[in-house]
């Protein structure tokens, strides 16, 4: 059941924006004690589902710039590939560390945001 | 008139935006398949260089991140490989999926300023905990 209302919440939230993303991290590391890189793992696959829900949505209200996503996700896929394969050649602590930066930076960058 | 001075230091302009905006969708990726999640939050920043014309298009630009982020995502899970429990993820799939699914409804009509700032503050709080 608490399961079900994290997934839920936290999808809720990051269909908002309000940066869920790290969420269902934050739970499995914190709150459920799996490790970083598992917990990883599964917010990506979870990510795949909720988010793969939330884009129909988005696919039939929304406008999109095909060239700019293409563009996007060209260099992004580059990206994915080395940041996944650091990732699993990283000692967890230092992957751990590297995420609550991540955290605070971005909290940080939405409490002083103006807009 | 134009001038040819112009026309360059404009052409220039474009093309360093170009390279910076590759730059950082290439950071995106690496962020999020680094840290599981993360490559959203760089997009937005990238996308927000963009010049928008309306409200409705910061609620696209959202979604056009999220059309991006997926693929990449997609690319991460696979590079993962065997490191991917999915049974542990099963859980908070269909939950994600509803949820998923009321977020990009209400996307529309809440305005989520107040919530995102106590959010933000919850999530420096995360953070903290994590560099323990």
């Amino acid at each position: 059941m608490i399961d079900f209302i994290v997934g839920f919440a936290t999808s809720v939230l990051s269909g908002l924006g309000i940066g869920g993303g790290g969420l269902l991290v934050i739970w499995l590391v914190l709150f459920s004690s799996v490790e970083q890189l598992a917990a990883q793992g599964i917010n990506l696959v979870y990510f795949l589902f909720s988010s793969g829900a939330a884009m129909l949505v988005h696919l039939i209200k929304r406008r999109f710039n095909l060239k700019l996503i293409v563009f996007l996700i060209f260099f992004g896929s580059i990206g994915a590939l080395v940041g996944s394969l650091l990732a699993k050649n990283t000692s967890p602590e230092l992957v751990r560390t590297a995420f609550g930066i991540l955290l605070i930076g971005s909290g940080v960058m939405t409490l002083f945001k103006k807009s | 008139m134009i001038n040819m001075k112009t026309l360059t230091k404009l052409s220039t302009k474009t093309l360093f935006k170009t390279v910076f905006l590759a730059f950082l969708a290439t950071l995106a990726g690496i962020v999020n398949g680094f840290l599981g999640t993360g490559g959203g939050i760089v997009l937005m920043f990238a996308l927000s260089m963009l010049p928008t014309e309306d409200d409705n298009a910061v609620r696209d630009r959202f979604a056009t991140l999220i059309a991006v982020i997926l693929p990449l995502s997609l690319i991460s899970v696979i590079s993962y490989g065997d490191s991917i429990d999915f049974s542990a993820a099963t859980p908070y799939l269909l939950p994600g999926m509803l949820g998923g699914v009321v977020g990009a409804l209400l996307l529309d009509r809440l305005n989520v300023k107040i919530v995102k700032k106590l959010f933000a503050a919850m999530v420096i709080w995360a953070g903290i905990s994590f560099l323990r």
